[in-house]
């Protein structure tokens, strides 16, 4: 790994020991562990809000945590660093404020070791997939404790779930790219949807009761509002700071970033290089933040999972642009559905919803309207395939969205460009 | 891997769509499997881009192979229906290198087999 590289990892490895090292300092040693402690004992299924489970320090911690996990398995790798390993770092971030857990991400890790032990390759080339594969971490969770076998059963039966859920992913998750043409950027979780549906129909055809509900806090909204706000104005200056005195260079990569669609793959640090990348995640940030702020809702976990998702997809597929009618279409469809806008799963479904951002960057701002509308109805009634299981729902639902909208887009278009000849 | 001749299929697929979308042209398209490397021509027949153009689409193609992002995207290559990019076969190639020539513009492809 030469200098730069090393550079940009530590850059990338910032944020997560900042949260370690915010969690350290408003909580003690002790309350940490044992907030540690309930979330890796629970069910983790969506939603479960590990700032009410573990509280405050514990959630940073955890979520420091994984990101370091998962920046150290990249370094192990000698991954280079790219557009789409910055979003899988993101996500795992995002998530482990409301879902994944420095025990539960590991049997999904190792399943897709598993496979690439048995197809002979690189665990490097499918690390991409095991980072976000982590989608599937609560069905570990929810099989070795949730299911309340007795424990000599269910905590083998959980890690062999979350193994086979893991093995069988990198050859799905290839294939389920062309069911949306790589319209929707969390393809991982439209095949964690799948498989999650699959197996959750397994489990519950052996008469379990998989049970979902919304555990979420409200308490500590100020304080992890004002540090991750203060982290995305720290990315615009530092990518600024990055660029200096190349400022006709960096107006050229922000164009070039602004001007592509973000269909897969749409990796921005090879479209406009590291400061501009870093500067677009800022600002994703901000807007992101802006729009929670919006809909009067609060900075809790599932929240403060949607930010940081969408700041991690700024480096691969995400800037205002393509984004900005996903987040109007469901703001217009919360207010004349039945859906209440300041409401978790709605801020949510917004911020997520973003994954369908490609739709609006390649056909226009009236079909990023129309896809984040359908967005909002679509995933409001699909997690109960899965049971919860499956933490990109968003991206479950996105699949079908992108894969109804783009085949009547192109119709559209061609129809158009027929016209006009 | 099973999959290596479909992925050479798919890059020839997805570099026939750009061209044909961009150029409208006569494509000659020369593929030649060696035992360690698939190398694939393509020739545009009465393509002579200009400086600005060929520095476009130079850079479009200037990628290493990044096995890490193409075992798990290489199957969008050949999917769009409106292409404008070709960063999927830029990440699947070891090397692409695009040429002049009284006939029109060369591009060549080489992708180093993966051991079966």
């Amino acid at each position: 790994m030469d200098r730069t590289e090393r550079h940009i990892y530590l850059a990338l490895a910032a944020f997560p020991l900042l949260l370690i090292a915010a969690g350290c300092a408003v909580d003690s040693p002790v309350a940490i562990l044992a907030g540690l402690r309930a979330i890796v004992r629970s069910h983790s299924l969506l939603l479960t809000d590990y700032l009410a489970v573990g509280g405050l320090g514990a959630t940073l911690v955890n979520a420091g945590l994984c990101g370091v996990i998962s920046v150290g398995l990249m370094a192990m790798n000698r991954i280079k660093v790219s557009g789409p390993f910055i979003a899988a770092v993101y996500t795992v971030i995002g998530f482990a404020f409301f879902g994944k857990n420095i025990i539960n991400i590991w049997p999904l890790l190792g399943g897709v070791w598993l496979y690439t032990r048995y197809q002979g390759v690189d665990y490097r080339d499918y690390l991409i997939v095991a980072l976000f594969g982590t989608t599937l971490a609560p069905l570990a969770s929810f099989v070795a404790i949730g299911s309340e076998w007795p424990w000599g059963l269910a905590i083998p039966l959980g890690l062999c779930a979350g193994l086979a859920a893991g093995f069988v992913l990198p050859p799905l998750a290839s294939h389920m790219l062309r069911f949306h043409d790589g319209y929707n950027i969390y393809n991982v979780g439209f095949t964690g949807g799948l498989i999650g549906s699959f197996l959750s129909a397994v489990l519950r055809s052996f008469g379990l009761t998989i049970q979902t509900g919304e555990l979420i806090s409200h308490d500590y909204s100020f304080f992890l509002g004002v540090l991750l706000n203060l982290s995305f104005l720290a990315m615009i200056a530092g990518g600024a700071l990055n660029a200096r005195n190349q400022w006709p260079q960096l107006r050229e990569s922000g164009r070039a970033i602004l001007n592509s669609s973000g269909r897969l793959v749409s990796d921005f640090v090879r479209i406009g290089g590291l400061a501009a990348t870093v500067i677009n995640m800022g600002v994703m940030g901000l807007l992101s933040s802006a729009f929670v702020l919006l809909l009067r809702g609060t900075f809790n976990g599932p929240v403060i999972g949607g930010i940081l998702t969408v700041v991690g997809f700024a480096a691969f597929g995400k800037h205002f642009k393509n984004s900005l009618p996903i987040l109007a279409g469901v703001c217009i469809a919360a207010y004349v559905t039945q859906w209440t806008p300041d409401s978790t799963p709605v801020i949510i479904a917004g911020l997520f919803g973003t994954t369908l951002a490609p739709i609006a960057g390649q056909y226009g701002i009236k079909a990023g309207l129309l896809a984040g509308f359908f967005h909002l109805s679509v995933v409001m009634n699909v997690g109960m395939l899965h049971g919860g299981m499956n933490l990109y729902n968003n991206g479950f639902a996105g699949g079908f969205v992108a894969a109804m909208l783009v085949p009547v887009m192109e119709a559209l278009k061609r129809k158009e460009k027929s016209d006009e000849q | 891997m099973s999959n290596e001749t479909k992925k050479i299929t798919k890059m020839i697929d997805e570099v026939t769509n750009f061209f044909l979308l961009k150029y409208k042209c006569e494509i000659i398209i020369h593929l030649i499997p060696r035992k360690e490397e698939h190398e694939i021509k393509f020739l545009l027949k009465g393509v002579h881009p200009d400086e600005k153009e060929f520095n476009t689409l130079k850079d479009l193609l200037d990628s290493e192979r990044d096995p890490s992002l193409s075992s798990y995207y290489w199957q969008l290559a050949g999917e769009v229906e409106d292409g404008n990019e070709l960063a999927v076969v830029a990440m699947m190639c070891d090397t692409i290198k695009p040429e002049r020539s009284d006939d029109g513009l060369v591009v060549t492809l080489i992708r180093k087999n993966v051991p079966e």
